[in-house]
């Protein structure tokens, strides 16, 4: 008794999807001009090994390497000090807008209107600090303040400043509020409730983020040297320019190390925080550090004349901003999202193959090797991939697309080969004991678990692409940051001032989206 | 003689799991293995689904010695031996569709295969097997929204879809209340008796071995303590083989949660 064959109930969403999906990717090669085939061209593969030869063999030299080990202590400082300016400007921009310490969530009384105002406004200050990427920051600032790490530090400081305010805000929110409220009952003032109800319960979380964002810091302040402010970055920009393949190797390596270094020691501190020596530690050992950044970046800011009153002249140069270009600035945004599109897609082609020996499926040699090349992938940052790729395949949007590849290739890597080991084993090898091939069985028994995982992934990962699309521009790899960069370039500053508006419209309707995409997934 | 051990014994990790096992079941014989828990009885099971590799002696199993064998003919063996397991190896996410139809991957050419997944069209034969199990309504839903019971019989499902000449399984029923056990057992005699497979089942419940299956077989201590027709099995058999037995607690690790933190920044 054979039935008939049922058909997919979900076959035709399914197709629309998949449709939609090509029918958005299509247009982005030729917005980016990316041309996958000239990858598969011999010439083009013996252009690059030629060019990744002038990259060796590394340079030695005992001044060169004095100069790497002076702007390497730079870099640090600058993260450093960046890192406890934000905190400084995240708190109480925290305090004042969570809402953990309104007095209607802890004891019911009628809100404010005016100090809802205020927490609105100020909570707009923090979505523009935040929006503003740290780069196009730090941009600014060396117009501003001069070259040197003044600018770093300002512009880490700023972005973080929003970030962290906005993070800390949400973990007093996160915490049970019983206790806060339990106090302000008992005639507690909102700074008791704080010390004595909130914070002993979230220091753990506050400190945790913390430092995982000043290893970011560190990623972060290494590359703004691009754009003149300070540290091993502005030794890489030069020898970029110079073409001096093998400074460039040693400086990517330095970077490595670095990126490493600052991971290790935020991991060993994060897992430290449970215990409560490490949690009074921490906030010490920070102190001196920040003591010991300022120290050595002082005779710098000194010498560079620093002039509030530029700032302000330099502020008042960008209004109004230009009207003018809404085209210009369409076309940017969609370059911008091609390439983040199309940087997302490779990425996630090249992540799911790499992953497969990342995970230990073709024995250990290759899974050593494969875990060697995706951590180089995604410790080189995506801007400094950008400034390489512009080298290779010349200026414009395709070199973006190439840098994002890269960098979101070692970073989803990762996270897939993760994925493939916390998964379970067990279907796959029942599938294999029932006589299926590798292949099959992996398609089978495994994909459908990791699948899911695979593409939120990478769904949020593009999201944070679509936010470095807009800054590969300044080192000439597309999209709005390279309208920027020459409108200020060429002192346009009122054009400069709508490209940043569009850079923070582009920013936040892609955090709200994904919000809302989160919220609905669940 | 569709399985044949010849003294076999296994060994994992330095420790004896299962010592000079001789056993032989006709083509088309059905048997149940019964016995305390940690006896060996899995292990014995997995080792006639060639997932283990004997330590010492010989096996055979539908004609062949599977260790003996290319990669290509063991893949080709194994697709005609089918396994039960206690918990339905299913991914959480899968369509049941996809589900029942992995059953049939050592049968069929890798593309089809792939294609699919992505547009199944040859779901009649599923859908068979599905009506079954009493699942027909399922086939387009996904694994992780049925139940336990029915999450089990899927496994069967894909078992029947297979359509193997040597059936096994690891306590198919333990996680059923007893109405469903039972009429899961009757189905799985059914279902070998009209294909002629042969069946080695292993199962909690004496009661249920007593009831479907002609052949007993208790273990004991990674070794067989006796092989006899039920109407041999005494209750003073099953005492001997269950004497002294203390319940244990099985403990699983928690999976490991992958950090969202990495992904910013």
């Amino acid at each position: 008794m054979l039935s008939s064959h049922p058909r997919d109930p979900a076959r035709w969403p399914r197709l629309l999807t998949l449709l939609l999906c090509l029918a958005l990717l299509a247009p982005s090669f030729s917005l980016t001009q990316f041309n996958p085939a000239t990858l598969a061209n011999p010439d083009s593969w013996r252009t690059m090994a030629g060019f990744v030869a002038g990259f060796f063999p590394m340079a030695l030299q005992a001044d060169f390497l004095r100069d790497v080990a002076r702007e390497t202590i730079t870099t640090l400082a600058s993260a450093t000090a960046g890192i406890a300016l934000a905190m400084l400007l995240g708190t109480p921009l925290a305090l004042a807008t969570s809402h953990a310490l309104q007095r209607h969530v802890l004891g019911g009384e009628r809100p404010a209107r005016l100090t809802g105002w205020l927490a609105s406004l100020l909570r707009g200050l923090m979505v523009i600090l935040r929006g503003i990427p740290e780069i196009v920051w730090a941009l600014l600032l060396v117009r501003a303040v001069g070259l040197g790490s003044l600018p770093a530090v300002l512009a880490i400081g700023l972005a973080y400043g929003g970030m962290l305010a906005k993070v800390y805000a949400e973990i007093l929110e996160s915490q049970t509020p019983g206790l806060a409220s339990a106090l302000h009952l008992q005639g507690a003032s909102r700074w008791q409730c704080l010390l004595y109800g909130l914070w002993p319960q979230a220091l753990p979380e506050l400190l945790s983020y913390s430092v995982y964002r000043w290893e970011c810091a560190i990623r972060a302040s290494a590359v703004m040297g691009f754009v003149g402010a300070g540290g091993v970055g502005q030794l890489l920009d030069t020898s970029l320019k110079m073409l001096n393949g093998g400074e460039v190797s040693t400086l990517l390596l330095v970077f490595l190390l670095l990126v490493s270094l600052s991971e290790g020691i935020s991991l060993l501190s994060r897992r430290a925080l449970g215990s409560v020596t490490a949690t009074r530690m921490l906030p010490a050992l920070g102190l001196l550090a920040v003591a010991a950044s300022v120290l050595w970046l002082w005779p710098g800011w000194r010498d560079s004349g620093f002039d509030s009153s530029a700032i302000v002249r330099f502020a008042r140069d960008f209004f109004p901003p230009a009207s003018d270009m809404l085209t210009d600035i369409a076309h940017g945004m969609v370059e911008t999202l091609a390439m983040s599109g199309l940087g997302s897609v490779l990425a996630f082609m090249a992540g799911a193959v790499l992953a497969m020996p990342a995970a230990g499926r073709f024995g250990t040699a290759a899974k050593w090797l494969s875990r060697l090349l995706l951590n180089v992938l995604r410790g080189v940052p995506d801007l400094l991939w950008a400034s390489i790729a512009v080298l290779a395949v010349g200026l414009g949007p395709a070199a973006g697309v190439l840098a994002l590849a890269l960098h979101t290739t070692g970073v989803l890597g990762r996270l897939f080969a993760e994925t493939l080991e916390n998964a379970d084993p067990e279907p796959e090898l029942a599938l294999q004991q029932a006589g299926a091939g590798r292949l099959l069985a992996f398609a089978y028994g495994q994909l459908p678990t990791v699948f899911s995982q695979w593409l939120a992934y990478t769904l949020y990962r593009w999201e944070n692409n679509i936010r470095s699309a807009t800054v590969l521009g300044i080192v000439g790899a597309g999209g709005l940051g390279q309208q920027l960069y020459l409108a200020l370039s060429l002192f346009q500053q009122h054009r400069a001032a709508s490209l940043i508006i569009a850079m923070l419209l582009l920013s936040w309707a892609v955090e709200q989206l994904s919000r809302y995409c989160r919220q609905r997934m669940g | 003689m569709s399985l044949q051990f010849d003294s076999v014994s296994l060994q994992l990790g330095g420790t004896d799991i299962l010592r000079d096992i001789s056993l032989s079941l006709a083509q088309g014989e059905q048997a149940a293995l019964i016995g305390p828990s940690g006896a060996g009885k899995t292990s014995l099971l997995l080792l006639a689904a060639t997932r283990y590799r004997p330590s010492h002696g010989n096996l055979n199993l539908l004609g062949d010695n599977p260790w003996h064998l290319s990669p290509r003919w063991l893949a080709g063996l194994r697709s005609r031996i089918g396994m039960i397991y206690q918990a339905a190896p299913l991914p959480a996410r899968q369509r049941v569709v996809h589900a029942v139809a992995a059953g049939r991957l050592g049968q069929m050419s890798g593309w089809s295969a792939l294609r699919q997944l992505l547009w199944p069209d040859d779901t009649a034969a599923i859908l068979d097997n599905l009506q079954r199990v009493a699942l027909a309504d399922k086939l387009w839903q996904r694994c992780d929204q049925l139940s336990g019971g029915q999450r089990q019989r899927v496994g069967i499902a894909r078992v029947l879809h297979q359509r193997p000449a040597l059936m096994l399984a690891d306590e198919p029923v333990a996680a059923l209340d007893p109405r469903l056990a039972d009429d899961t057992i009757r189905l799985l005699c059914e279902e070998a008796s009209t294909h002629q497979s042969t069946l080695l089942v292993s199962l909690h419940s004496v009661e249920l071995a007593l009831a479907y299956f002609p052949r007993i077989i208790g273990v004991r201590d990674g070794q067989i303590m006796f092989d006899l027709p039920r109407e041999q099995v005494h209750p003073g058999v099953v005492s001997a083989l269950y004497a002294g037995e203390r319940l244990r607690e099985p403990a699983e690790p928690p999976a490991p949660a992958a950090s969202r933190q990495d992904l910013r920044c």
